[in-house]
């Protein structure tokens, strides 16, 4: 199978099977409009972000192989489950957040569904300041206006799985 | 790992992404979440694509919530209805009507209710007290646990001068979805002794409009008041009339906000070839309209 060879941010290179590389909606575009032996620049891509795609991708193949269902092509989201723990062990709340954007513009709708996932869960618990901290948004109810959402839902600001 | 600025303007993740994201939240996570900005508020309050999405999402993930609703007897409290969730605990919930009054559901498609305030107190006989009957609409969307109000249509009726006597006043309604246009739309009909008034109110536009009614031939009352949706359309039964022609099941088209007939099949004679007095009332069954006769003796 043909290898496509991409270049990070960083300068770091790497060699993705082509059918998995077709998976980025941008690095296609990129082929169809230039020759396919250059390499694709990816000037908004960072080394470890590529490394986690390859990851997995890699690991989905493995599934593949071994339950022979094509997840791929079945459009199969939420696959992540499967090695989530293996997956997610070293990604921070702001990594993960960094590594959707980079999906997003890379356009692999299959692993952005997967991830979109992974950030609901570890979103969920959380307080709404740090909800705001994460996405970047920025503040704009007023005290009053705020007090009078938590008052009429208090329900939904009390719990002992909402994380401090 | 390298950290990339993730509040600069360039790199903050677009929108779709993060009301994907919000769309695989729980509600009450998501009802929490109203309180971090002024546009989250809005997207997961208003937005009928979000509900939506969140609906399939959990609907896919079979996490179904139960409306309860408490005897409609007069209560002191507010909240009349209960939410079985995902844990099996009970949550009251506050429904925006005032007290000693009951709550009537008017339809429900896909998690969305239609609650009106009904005060039976009042003279249900007299024309112009129909309004103060069916008070305030209620939309609940089970997502977000939110309330939308829904304005009370206008008939003619209200401004005409009636009698008492001889003069049945009954109305008749539907909820349902219409695929097509991504909308839902309540059907309220007034039936005041075999004259029809017919308001349809969409969701998407948020507006009532006046529609045709139907010409039913023979007259007869409808059994139940609330019509059953199924496949796109609300229907309605009529009352049997032993020795008479048997009248069709009307269905109200939501798209094309059409009535059209379907014939029913006889079944007047019971095993000993007596006719009997039946009810008719329909129902869904494993997604198919059905219609059960009953024997009313």
């Amino acid at each position: 199978m043909k290898k496509i060879s991409v270049r990070t941010s960083d300068g770091q290179e790497f060699e993705l099977e082509e059918n998995l590389a077709m998976e980025s909606a941008t690095i296609k575009t990129s082929l169809d409009a230039f020759s396919r032996d250059d390499i694709i620049l990816l000037p908004n891509v960072n080394s470890w972000e590529m490394v986690k795609i390859i990851e997995f991708f890699t690991k989905v193949q493995e599934l593949e192989t071994k339950f022979g269902v094509k997840f791929m092509e079945k459009k199969e989201g939420r696959f992540l489950e499967a090695f989530q723990a293996e997956f997610d062990k070293d990604l921070s709340d702001d990594n993960l957040y960094c590594l959707l954007w980079t999906v997003d513009y890379l356009g692999i709708e299959v692993l952005l569904e997967n991830l979109c996932h992974l950030m609901a869960e570890r979103t969920k618990n959380k307080t709404v300041e740090s909800c705001r901290n994460l996405f970047g948004v920025q503040h704009d109810y007023t005290p009053e206006e705020e007090a009078e959402i938590r008052e009429d839902y208090s329900w939904a600001f009390e719990g002992p799985e909402i994380e401090e | 790992m390298l950290k990339k600025k993730k509040h600069l303007d360039l790199q903050r993740l677009p929108e779709h992404v993060v009301f994907s994201i919000l769309c695989r939240l729980p509600v009450k996570s998501l009802i929490r979440f109203t309180c971090v900005s002024k546009r989250w508020r809005s997207v997961i309050i208003s937005d009928h694509q979000f509900g939506n999405s969140h609906f399939q999402l959990a609907a896919s993930q079979l996490r179904h919530n139960v409306l309860i609703s408490r005897s409609p007897d007069y209560i002191s409290e507010g909240t009349q209805f209960q939410s079985l969730e995902d844990n099996f605990s009970i949550k009251n919930l506050t429904c925006p009507f005032q007290r000693y009054s009951t709550i009537q559901v008017m339809g429900s498609c896909n998690g969305l209710v239609v609650l009106a305030n009904f005060y039976p107190n009042v003279l249900s006989y007299w024309p112009c007290c129909l309004r103060d009957r069916y008070n305030i609409l209620v939309m609940r969307n089970p997502s977000t646990g939110f309330f939308r109000k829904i304005p009370y249509p206008n008939f003619q009726i209200g401004s005409k001068k009636w009698t008492l006597e001889n003069k049945e006043i009954r109305v008749y309604y539907g909820f349902g979805q219409v695929s097509a246009s991504n909308d839902y739309k309540l059907v309220v009909i007034l039936n005041y002794g075999g004259f029809m008034e017919v308001r349809v109110f969409s969701v998407r536009a948020n507006c009532w409009k006046v529609v045709k009614a139907p010409y039913l031939s023979p007259y007869r009352p409808w059994s139940e008041e609330l019509g059953t949706y199924s496949n796109g359309a609300i229907h309605w039964v009529s009352l049997h009339e032993p020795g008479f022609l048997e009248p069709p099941v009307y269905a109200f088209d939501l798209a094309n906000e059409e009535f059209r007939e379907m014939p029913l099949p006889v079944l007047s004679h019971n095993e000993y070839g007596m006719q009997m007095t039946q009810t008719r009332t329909p129902v869904l069954l494993g997604g198919c309209l059905c219609v059960m006769f009953q024997d009313a003796d």
